[in-house]
Order: structure tokens, then sequence, then C-alpha cells
């Protein structure tokens, strides 16, 4: 506990990402297999996509704490560059980079559901498909770059995540053969 | 029959009610949930990967051992460190030892420097590491 007090940036940053992920991971979920058509019946179609919003909007905070205290402490060089524009950070370019890519389509995705019904249903299906690009990207950060990964714990969340989301997504797709049709639900 | 479709209209409203209301109740609990969460991390990280101690650090290397001066070698002992080179030079300049964490407030019995750009918190005695 004295080193979580004696940096408590630096501990605040990796549980807000892990955090942050486990959320991604189920708002990518929710929307792989209950958003849309695919919505159970027992539950309001209408609750389960603003149970989505609420949780990517949730989670889009949380990265938010993550980056203002990457940015804050100063023990790791990435400065605000490296928030927007990928392989700038000069501390694990790779792994930073994975992460920013993945804040970067988070952001249009949550910017473009905002204006969802200026830009036309068509436009945002097409944008938020990028969401299926932020998840991967997100997890590869955290594996590359957390410096929790050596855990066994920490390994072990980061197969759940992909567990849930392939399981989810096979889901979807068993749900979309059933129903004889290829035209494409929401993300 | 319009009596018949005002109930209608009222049992569908009361269902938007309580659908909404079930959002509302699952999205404060997982907000708490994830703030309760973050914590409970934070304090496991900093257990689970404290870093190393002073003695740990002088035991597993040599006096006048540099330390990880490049994000790549800090990278490869899982710790993080300054990436420019003035930092590093710095850091080097200061101490034979190589802290691979942060600045702690705890006493300790011999100063390290830290891997990273000298702040006022460097200055002070550690003994743990946040960093990892």
């Amino acid at each position: 506990m004295t080193a979580l007090l004696g940096n408590p940036l630096w501990f605040t940053t990796r549980a807000t990402g892990t955090i942050a992920l486990i959320l991604l991971t189920v708002t990518v979920v929710i929307g792989v297999a209950g958003a849309g058509r695919y919505a159970p019946s027992a539950v309001g179609r209408f609750e389960i996509n603003a149970l989505h919003r609420n949780l990517s909007l949730l989670c889009l905070a949380l990265l938010a704490v993550h980056l203002i205290t990457t940015l804050a402490d100063s023990y790791v060089p990435i400065g605000l560059g490296s928030v927007v524009v990928p392989f700038v950070s000069p501390y694990r370019t790779l792994g930073v980079a994975f992460g920013t890519v993945a804040f970067d389509l988070m952001l249009a995705v949550a910017l473009t559901s905002a204006a969802r019904l200026r830009m036309g249903l068509r436009r945002w299906k097409a944008v938020h498909y990028l969401a299926y690009a932020a998840w991967p990207a997100a997890v590869l950060h955290g594996f590359n770059t957390g410096t929790d990964s050596k855990l066994g714990i920490q390994q072990l969340l980061y197969v759940l995540c992909v567990v849930c989301v392939v399981v989810a997504g096979s889901w979807r797709l068993y749900r979309r053969a059933a129903a004889g049709g290829f035209a494409g639900g929401d993300a | 029959m319009p009596h018949r479709t005002t109930d209608d209209a009222r049992n569908r409203v009361d269902a938007r009610d309580r659908g909404l209301r079930r959002v509302r109740t699952a999205t404060g609990w997982i907000t708490v949930a994830s703030a309760a969460g973050a914590v409970v991390l934070a304090g496991g990280y900093a257990q689970a990967l404290p870093g190393k101690t002073s003695a740990n650090s002088t035991q597993a290397k040599a006096p006048g051992t540099a330390a990880p001066a490049t994000p790549s070698a800090a990278a490869s002992t899982g710790a993080p460190a300054a990436g420019s080179s003035a930092a590093s030079t710095t850091a080097a300049t200061q101490t034979s030892t190589t802290p691979e964490s942060a600045p702690t407030t705890s006493s300790a019995p011999a100063l390290q420097a830290p891997a990273q750009a000298p702040t006022t918190a460097a200055t002070t005695a550690q003994t743990t590491s946040g960093g990892s």
C-alpha cells in the first residue's frame, strides 16, 4: 500500500485502464449480441441500446481519467501528442500506439453517435463499425503496454475479454444464420 | 374502443418507465462497481507489483550500473523510464543504483535516483517503488 500512496497516479492509470477495457468489452458484447434487431424479446430493445450507450460513455469517462493520470504522471515520457497521434510516444511506441488508435476510433464512434440523427443511419453505421477495430487495439494496448500483463490474473482477464467477444460474435452469426438473412444489424 | 386504447397506451408508458428505471439502476450499479473496482485494482497492483526495494536493487545490480535510460530498456524490465536522454543522463549521474519505479514518500536507509526526469519528489528517500 506504501507503493500506492507513493505514486497514486501510476497505479490509477493502470487500474482505470483495466476497468476501461472491461467496460469496453461489455459494451462491445452488448452491441454485438444484444443490440439492434438481435435484442432478446424478454428485455426492451431500447433498454439494451440505452445500457450500451451508457456503458460506452462510462468507458470514455474512465478513459479520460486514464489519459489524464498518464499525462500528469511524469514517470513515463508520454506527451499530449501521443494521446491522439500514434507512434510518437518514446515509451513503448507500439503498445502506446495501439492505445492511441483505440482511443481515436472510440472518439470517432462516440462523436458520430452523438450526431447520428444529423449524419444519417447508414453513415453512422459505417463509422460505428470502427468499434470492432477499437476493441482489439485496446486489448493489444493493454497486453503490450500494461506492466501488469505479466501477472497471471491479468492475462486471465485478457483471455476472458477475448472469449466474451468471440462468444458474442458467434451468437450473432448464429442468430443471423437462423434468421436466414445477411442484412447488417447494428454494430 | 377508446377506453381500451387508453389502457394500452398507459401500459406501454408504464413498461417504458420500468425499462428506463432498470437501465438507470443498472448504470448506477455498474458505475459504482467500476469505481470500486478501480480502487481495488490499484491496491492490488501496488501489492502485486510494488517494484523493487532499495535492497533488491543494490543486490541485483552491480554498483555503477546505469538505469534503464531508454523506453525499450525499461520495457524489457517492465519498468517505465524516462525517454529523454537528458533525464536519463541526470539520473545516471545522480546514483549508482537502479530504481525501477516511481519515487515514494516512505523513508529508506539509502537514497535512490529515479529513472525519470528529476522532480521535487525525486529528491525524497525511497525504499519501494510504484512502477513496474
